[in-house]
């Protein structure tokens, strides 16, 4: 049985802790800050770097990349299909940038994707193989056999305006044009100063015939 | 009585919570006197208006709407469709994003079909040029592009399209990545629907 309670308990406050309700607020400040101060999800994932320059073989987890030489064109002239009236002439809404390049699977077949990222951090991804349609010498996101050193060429509809410091990244099995996180992401330097990119402009051909 | 219970009765016995339980009775007196809780009405706003030639413009995309018209096939084929109508919206539209996410693009132009509230992304987005499917859409480079919808034979086609805004949040709450998030509907875009359109210029 219980017993009566008495007269002090009846009166019986609960004590404020003001040690405790000042940490409250502290600790609140301190999950919110931690939280934000935590890095994101991309940063977390993010693919790892592997540098190297044009001409030189840049070996990746899963394959490896040779980037010969890149050129400019205003359009391109590709071979009549069966219902063409005329070889089509496919522009750009930009210039056209071509890079030359052998690529090799390391250990499985493997679809090598390339973008072109310029100086303040703009991505332009290659243009799909149906675009300039030029058989099986493009490359963007083929799949390729292992073993098997294969020469073709990326092309991408950039501006003229932002070529100068602009690099060449290419990754393996990319997801919705992503690199996937946490593989290598190959970054080529292709020297583009100022003169260089006044030399490719002036050596671009308005039409360059790819029949 | 157990001591949490004492407890619990004690704290309801403070001033300080007496004062609380009764302005929160008095909240709920007034709110119920002033009619309870209801739905919030939804506020009409008028968009902001565009015109052929004239800028619509939300984080993601520039779109200049340039000329609207009807045909009996798709934009690039020799033949007609048979039994089909198409309206075709032709736009000079600049990627504004830091990459290509072209799908985005498909989502927020759409066309107020038949009038009803009911909007409708294109069927096929096409170069103006040479009417290839793989549109794609650097960012800076400004891109003539046509939008078409298909439409019911002899049904009137509204010259009305929609573009709605859309924003860059650095952190979604559902992934935790940033994302191009489409909002509310930005921009109407009026124009009057012809036969034919110009010549293709950039």
């Amino acid at each position: 049985m219980n017993a009566a309670p008495d007269a002090s308990a009846r009166t019986h406050r609960v004590p404020v802790r003001w040690s405790l309700v000042l940490a409250v607020p502290l600790v609140l400040f301190a999950i919110v800050w931690l939280r934000r101060a935590e890095p994101d999800y991309e940063a977390r994932i993010a693919p790892i770097p592997v540098h190297g320059q044009v001409g030189e073989r840049i070996q990746a987890r899963s394959f490896s990349v040779l980037v010969k030489r890149a050129k400019l064109a205003g359009a391109y002239r590709t071979a009549q299909r069966a219902l063409d009236d005329a070889p089509p002439l496919v522009r750009p809404n930009g210039i056209w940038m071509s890079a030359l390049v052998e690529v090799e699977g390391a250990r499985e077949p493997v679809a090598i994707s390339a973008r072109l990222r310029t100086r303040d951090g703009l991505l332009y991804l290659a243009s799909p193989i149906t675009r300039p349609d030029i058989g099986g010498m493009g490359l963007q996101a083929r799949r390729i056999a292992p073993g098997l050193r294969v020469t073709g060429a990326y092309f991408f509809d950039v501006p003229r305006d932002r070529l100068q410091g602009a690099h060449l990244q290419f990754y393996a099995d990319a997801v919705g044009g992503i690199p996937p996180g946490l593989d290598h992401l190959v970054d080529v330097d292709l020297g583009l100063d100022a003169p260089a990119v006044r030399k490719l402009l002036a050596e671009a051909p308005p039409i360059l015939d790819l029949q | 009585m157990q001591d949490t219970d004492r407890d619990v009765v004690s704290t309801l016995g403070h001033p300080l919570a007496r004062a609380a339980i009764a302005l929160a009775a008095l909240a709920l007196l007034a709110i119920a006197a002033l009619g309870g809780f209801r739905e919030a009405r939804v506020r009409q706003q008028s968009l902001p208006q565009v015109g052929a030639g004239q800028i619509a413009a939300s984080d993601a995309f520039e779109m200049v709407p340039l000329c609207a018209f009807t045909t009996d096939r798709m934009p690039g084929r020799r033949h007609p469709d048979a039994g089909k109508r198409y309206v075709v919206l032709r736009a000079r539209v600049v990627n504004r994003m830091e990459m290509d996410w072209s799908g985005h693009l498909h989502e927020d132009v759409v066309w107020p079909a038949d009038g009803s509230g009911r909007a409708v992304p294109a069927e096929a987005v096409l170069r103006a040029d040479d009417h290839s499917l793989s549109a794609q859409l650097p960012p800076r480079v400004p891109a003539l592009l046509e939008f078409v919808w298909p439409i019911a034979q002899g049904a009137p086609a509204t010259g009305r399209w929609g573009l709605y805004q859309r924003t860059r949040m650095r952190r979604t709450l559902d992934t935790g990545e940033n994302a191009w998030l489409q909002q509310a509907p930005g921009t109407l875009l009026v124009l009057p629907v012809g036969t034919h359109c110009a010549q293709v210029t950039a």
